[in-house]
This record gives C-alpha cells, sequence and structure tokens, in this order.
C-alpha cells in the first residue's frame, strides 16, 4: 500500500515538473537556490553538512583543505570553535540512536562506548 | 576607458566636470584610467602648464586645481616613485576636504571617497613594495583622520554623511594594520556621540554604500570581540542593504556570515532535491532556520 502511494506521488510528481518546468516556479529557479549555491561559496557547504551530520573528519579535512581562504578571511578561528558544536552533534546522533535502539526492544546497546571508541579512531 | 594622450584625457576631465553628480569625473580620478604611456607623458611636462593650455578646463572652476596634484602624482606612479605619488595624492585629498568644507557639493563627495580610497591603496602599495620601519599606511590615516576630525566634530548633516566615509577608510586601515584597537574612537563617534541607529541609515542621510561598508566593518570589529549576535545583526543588515548587482560584495558579506550564524546555531536550509522525494520526510525534520 505505502509502495503504491509512493509511485503514485512520483508518477504525478514527473508530469508536474515537465509542466512546470518552464514556470517561473520551476524547480532549478535561482530564487529557489540556497544562498550558498547562488553565491559559489562551496567551501561552506561541505563543513555546513559536516557540522550537521556531525562527522567531524569530514569537518577536519574541509578546515584543513580551505585554511588558507579561510585564515585570510579572518573566520579560521571562529570555524575553529564550530568543532565543539560538530562533537555534540556526533553525540546527539548516537544518543538517540541509542534510544531507538532501546524503544525497539532489543538490549540497548553501548552506544556511548561506542561513539567514544569511534571519537578516538577518527582522532 | 583608458586614456592614452593628454589632450584626449584632459577634454574627458572638461567635460565630465559638467555632468550631474560627478560620477564620470570621479572615475577619471582613479590611476587604472590613466594608461602607463600616459603617466610617463606626465611626468615628462609641465602639468599645470597642460591644464592651463587647455582651452575648454581652464574656464572649468575648481576642477584644474585638483587635477595638478593628482596628475603629478599619476607621473610619479609611472616612474615608480612610489612615495612621491603617495605624497601628490595625499594634497590632492586634502584640497578636496577643504573645498568640500566650503561648498559642501555631492560630486566632491563622491570625488572625497575616491581620493581617500586611493590614498589608502597607494599606502598598501608602497608598504608592500618598499622596506620601511614604520608603514606609510599610518600616515595614511593620519591624513584621513585629521580630516575626520574637522567633519567629525560638527553634528551638521552633510559633515556627518563626509565623518562616516572618512571613519569607514579608516577602520579598514587599521585593520589591515592589525590595530584594531585604534578603531575605539571612531565607534564611539557613531555609537556615544552621534548615536547613529538603523533608522538614520536608511533614512538617506548617508550614502547607502558608506552605510553597507560601515555595517560591514563594525561587524567584523565584533567578530574580533567574539560577539557573534551584534557581528550578525550587522552582517544582515549590509547583506540586505547591498545592491543585488554587487555580487561579489555580497559573497563576501555572506562568507562572514555563515560563520557567525553557525556559531548562533543557525544552519542554512537543506536544498530540495527533486530526485531525493523518498528522502525529503528525514530531511524536513532536520532542517534547520535561517538562510
Amino acid at each position: 500500500m505505502v509502495e503504491l502511494s509512493f509511485l503514485s506521488v512520483k508518477i504525478s510528481a514527473g508530469f508536474l515538473f515537465s509542466l512546470s518546468s518552464k514556470s517561473p516556479f520551476s524547480p532549478n529557479n535561482s530564487s529557489k537556490r540556497g544562498l550558498l549555491e547562488r553565491f559559489q561559496l562551496k567551501e561552506f557547504e561541505s563543513l555546513v553538512a559536516a557540522l550537521r551530520d556531525g562527522d567531524f573528519r569530514l569537518y577536519q579535512q574541509e578546515l584543513d583543505r580551505y585554511q588558507d581562504e579561510f585564515i585570510a578571511r579572518g573566520v579560521y578561528i571562529i570555524l575553529e570553535k564550530l568543532k565543539l558544536f560538530v562533537y555534540r552533534n556526533f553525540f546527539k546522533k548516537m544518543s538517540v540512536h541509542g534510544d531507538g535502539e532501546r524503544e525497539g526492544g532489543r538490549e540497548g546497546g553501548p552506544a556511548r562506548e561506542e561513539g567514544l571508541l569511534l571519537l578516538e579512531a577518527c582522532n | 576607458m583608458v586614456y592614452q594622450h593628454v589632450p584626449a584625457y584632459l577634454t574627458a576631465v572638461a567635460e565630465a566636470s559638467q555632468q550631474a553628480g560627478g560620477i564620470a569625473l570621479t572615475h577619471l580620478f582613479s590611476y587604472p584610467c590613466l594608461s602607463h604611456r600616459l603617466g610617463h607623458q606626465f611626468a615628462r611636462l609641465d602639468v599645470r602648464q597642460a591644464i592651463h593650455n587647455h582651452a575648454t578646463l581652464k574656464r572649468v572652476a575648481h576642477v584644474p586645481q585638483l587635477l595638478e596634484p593628482f596628475l603629478r602624482g599619476a607621473g610619479c606612479l609611472a616612474d615608480g616613485e612610489l612615495e612621491a605619488a603617495f605624497e601628490h595624492h595625499r594634497g590632492a585629498f586634502a584640497m578636496a576636504c577643504g573645498m568640500y568644507k566650503e561648498q559642501q557639493e555631492e560630486w566632491l563627495l563622491n570625488l572625497m571617497r575616491k581620493l581617500a580610497r586611493g590614498l589608502r591603496l597607494l599606502a598598501q602599495k608602497v608598504d608592500k613594495e618598499t622596506v620601511r620601519l614604520d608603514p606609510i599606511m599610518n600616515e595614511a590615516v593620519k591624513a584621513i583622520s585629521d580630516k575626520f576630525r574637522v567633519f567629525g566634530t560638527v553634528t551638521a548633516s552633510g559633515r556627518r554623511r563626509v565623518a562616516l566615509m572618512l571613519a569607514n577608510e579608516q577602520i579598514i586601515c587599521y585593520l589591515q594594520l592589525n590595530n584594531p584597537r585604534q578603531c575605539k574612537p571612531l565607534t564611539d563617534w557613531a555609537d556615544a556621540r552621534h548615536k547613529l541607529t538603523d533608522e538614520d541609515f536608511t533614512s538617506g542621510e548617508f550614502a547607502q554604500a558608506d552605510a553597507v561598508t560601515y555595517h560591514f566593518l563594525r561587524a567584523r570589529l565584533f567578530l574580533l570581540d567574539t560577539n557573534y549576535k551584534e557581528a550578525e545583526r550587522f552582517l544582515a543588515y549590509a547583506f540586505k542593504h547591498c545592491p543585488v548587482a554587487a555580487k561579489r560584495n555580497k559573497r563576501t558579506i555572506l562568507s562572514y556570515m555563515v560563520p557567525v550564524k553557525l556559531n548562533l546555531g543557525l544552519l542554512p536550509r537543506v536544498r530540495r532535491r527533486v530526485e531525493g522525494m523518498r528522502g525529503r520526510g528525514r530531511e524536513r525534520g532536520r532542517t534547520g532556520r535561517g538562510g
């Protein structure tokens, strides 16, 4: 049932997008694009994604990659401080994951310990 | 347009002097519009005599006086005498400030902005290419702050307009000199003395360019003090009021705004994907506020 409804939504969406592609409200319209994409701030796109997902390895990689640009701009220290937010998001995710396992009837996995191990491995 | 010959350039100056606003004239008072060849010509000939001999230009009021030190500076710049060029340019800037004080005309304000900016850029060039114990940028700041004192102490509307423009140039210089503490009197001038609010800036009293630059620079100063909330407020104003056509400036503002917003816990919106319909439900839960 769920699969069928998804299929019908997909088919109707296909017609809808093909019809509205020439209208000003098409998905490719610049106003619908995010500011980072519109102003070609690619260096921040991956940083934000890493911050949101709590992926500190990617965050550090991106920080190292654009280090010179950030230092020249004078925002490197600010971005360095954001690492704490990345760790926070990571632990939040681990905690949510652990709670989900407990609610599912499974034995509450040692999510916190796993997280700490992962943290050590990444650093 | 880049000029190659002296008569063509002087005729263009004479024509631009008759236009209102002085935008065309302001463009002519910049070194990039003079070719290297023309600069060498100005270095060889007697500039005062050349201006005096030009039939149209000699009838224009005030502009020939300003043009003389500027062209002498251009000649020195072409010969590679950077410090002499700086001195001449400083003379032109001081002269323009004196004239604005007497006449208060719009074209002089635009010209002053251009000359103040040129002075800073020239000082930057001198510091980059010559080895000096004391950076010449300090002298540029001194020249600008001398004029700032004249305009900043009076609360009349036209004077405040100039003072803000000069304050902006000074803040840029201090940031380049890695000496942001010196900006305290300038920020006090705006906050404590004149109590400038957003309404003052939107009322049209100040030029939009100056208002946007001021907000951007103040945000940078707040960033150095790790005052993210105020920095975000000033950057938001600068981004909102920066013209759409000035895409590069908007990008620069945004490159400061993103880290500040991230620090305040505001994440950019997740991009919507057409093909990602299946994951949209999941994504929607994670969408943050902010732009």
